[in-house]
């Protein structure tokens, strides 16, 4: 049996790759169905007379439809493995397909639904963006929920700093439900603030005037939700993957780590938190930094 | 069309589908011995009913504008639902084993009163202009309470505490219960809002995503349940007639059907 401590580095390892794709998964699969905040925008475009063919998937915020989708994957991987004795990978694997034919059935129907409900702006129900955009959608999403019960699986692995008490299911909705709040949070301004306003200089902000004049057009024909993706999969969903990765990463790492300290009772619990802390302390220094830095070399945004 | 007119389904009758149909769907199996297969799709059937008046309630109270807020109002009222079924249940072991079978309208109950208190709050403290907000949000708690005490029954194969704590509470899927059924609540009026919502098609959705959930909740209770692939089977033919319902209205009432090509010329600018 190797050092309980480089071992638990080895999971934590794991886990922060796991959340590192959870987190890019996440954010470009919100991008291709035009989720959370530049859904608004996309709603609004027909009432002001744009009509679009960009994917409008209003299923909710996407907090609390990553939990519903890691929590169906995680429930029935649960299932899998307890009931049917199957192998770990193989039933995460059969979880998250399930999630995604839920998926599926939930970004249809919110597209449809949404775009039927404001006929009178004469907004066609293009059938060709439901079905291109659907392969995407269930892509993404089945690596989001994928990567998630994985992680949640290793923190009940009986490891010294893991085996957390909680069953499956239920940290899979907790995971499921932080994922979509990074994604929504970190990943959001890229589509929402840059690529769906294209057209107007960036870093103007969003005056009313110009809500739901959205770009409507590509480089060769109508711009879709593809397109966004493109776009975003270059920096928007690799720094949400990032911020993931890296709050999963040193929140386990420091508790792992605080066992060197002593492993018994709470004491690698009560050092992991002040090494959290500090690192905290750090995170908020460098961003300070570089935002000082972005704005002194970069200047403000100019009229 | 219902947008501008009056609703096109009746509240009162959809309210009475799902209350009193929810609670004899929840209760006949109490009752009578139906033995393990009828049982717990009963139960499950239950849930599906009190998911499409939970639909409709809180497609009635969005129409005031709620706009972002019909997500957090569903998942608002599934946290009172969870909290008000569980404490019905354990309430009604307070006076004595025999009384057991109180549970559910207990839990019921329990939840449209803290429903109450909590619209109550919305209204007189937080000053909410919603004419409807109060009676809304109480339905809305009595059919989340309805729809995870139907669906952890139909999991654990009873209503007893003692089988819900060990099969759905300690196994974690009353966490997954509490979002799946926001879900099948909020999704059909927060995917069809809009100018033109049509009530009847909003209920086909609602059809749609509460038997969707039923399919779900049939694959957790594999292991614990003899009937499991009888309500993953029936939730999953049901599902597929009610989106196929859902598919063919939209299709009718959208402005045009395209399969290709650019939106129409009048519009470009």
């Amino acid at each position: 049996m190797a050092d309980p401590i480089i071992a638990g580095l080895g999971v934590v390892a794991l886990m922060g790759a796991a959340a590192t794709i959870a987190g890019a998964a996440e954010d470009l699969e919100s991008d291709v169905g035009s989720m959370s905040n530049p859904n608004s925008q996309v709603q609004l475009a027909p009432q002001m007379g744009n009509l679009h063919r960009i994917f409008n998937k209003a299923v909710s915020g996407e907090p609390v439809q990553m939990g519903a989708w890691a929590g169906i994957a995680g429930s029935v991987a649960f299932v899998l493995i307890n009931a049917l004795q199957l192998p770990v990978i193989m039933s995460i694997a059969g979880g998250a397909a399930i999630a995604a034919l839920v998926h599926v059935a939930f970004a249809t129907t919110s597209h449809m639904g949404r775009i039927v409900s404001q006929s009178q702006f004469n907004q066609p129900l293009f059938m060709d963006v439901v079905t291109q955009h659907l392969g995407p959608i269930a892509g993404h999403g089945f690596i989001v929920t994928f990567s998630i019960v994985g992680l949640s699986y290793l923190m009940t692995l009986p490891l010294q700093g893991f085996a957390h008490p909680f069953p499956l299911p239920f940290l899979a909705v907790l995971w499921g439900i932080t994922i979509g709040a990074i994604g929504s949070s970190t990943g959001d301004i890229h589509y929402g603030g840059e690529r769906e306003y294209q057209q107007y200089p960036f870093g103007g902000g969003i005056p009313v005037a110009i809500h739901g004049d959205i770009t409507r057009k590509a480089e060769l024909g109508a711009r879709n939700s593809m397109d966004v993706v493109y776009f975003c999969a270059k920096y928007g969903g690799p720094v949400t993957g990032f911020a993931f990765g890296a709050i999963v990463f040193f929140s386990f790492w420091s508790t792992v780590v605080g066992a060197l300290a002593g492993s018994s009772g709470d004491t690698p619990l009560i050092w992991g938190t002040g090494i959290l802390f500090v690192i905290i302390i750090l995170l908020i220094i460098i961003n300070n930094r570089i935002e000082v830095f972005a704005r002194e070399k970069y200047g403000p945004y100019k009229e | 069309m219902s947008a501008a007119g009056g609703p096109a389904v009746n509240p009162m009758q959809i309210l009475a589908l799902g209350l009193i149909g929810g609670l004899i769907l929840l209760y006949l199996p109490v009752l009578v011995p139906l033995g393990p297969m009828l049982g717990p799709l009963l139960f499950a059937l239950g849930a599906v009913v009190a998911i499409i008046w939970g639909a409709d309630a809180i497609a009635r109270v969005a129409s005031y504008g709620l706009g972002t807020g019909v997500p957090s109002i569903g998942y608002m009222s599934l946290a009172i639902g969870v909290i008000g079924g569980i404490a019905g249940l354990a309430g009604a072991l307070m006076f004595g084993s025999m009384s057991a079978w109180l549970g559910p309208i207990m839990g019921v109950v329990l939840a449209m009163i803290v429903g109450a208190v909590v619209a109550l709050m919305g209204t007189q403290v937080l000053k909410m202009k919603i004419p409807i907000l109060v009676r809304c949000t109480i339905e809305l708690s009595g059919a989340a309470a309805l729809s995870v005490l139907g669906f952890s029954a139909a999991i654990a194969g009873s209503l007893s505490m003692a089988a819900i704590l060990s099969s759905v509470v300690a196994t974690g899927f009353i966490a997954l219960l509490f979002i799946l059924n926001t879900m099948a609540i909020q999704h059909p009026f927060n995917a069809c809002l809009g100018p033109q919502e049509n009530r009847v098609r909003t209920l086909k959705l609602a059809g749609a995503t509460a038997f969707m959930a039923m399919a779900i909740v049939g694959l957790l209770s594999l292991g614990i349940s003899k009937a499991w692939w009888l309500v993953a089977i029936v939730g999953a033919v049901a599902w597929f007639y009610f989106i196929r319902a859902f598919i063919q209205a939209s299709a009718k009432e959208a402005a045009s059907v395209k399969w290709s090509g650019w939106w129409p010329e009048e519009d470009e600018t």
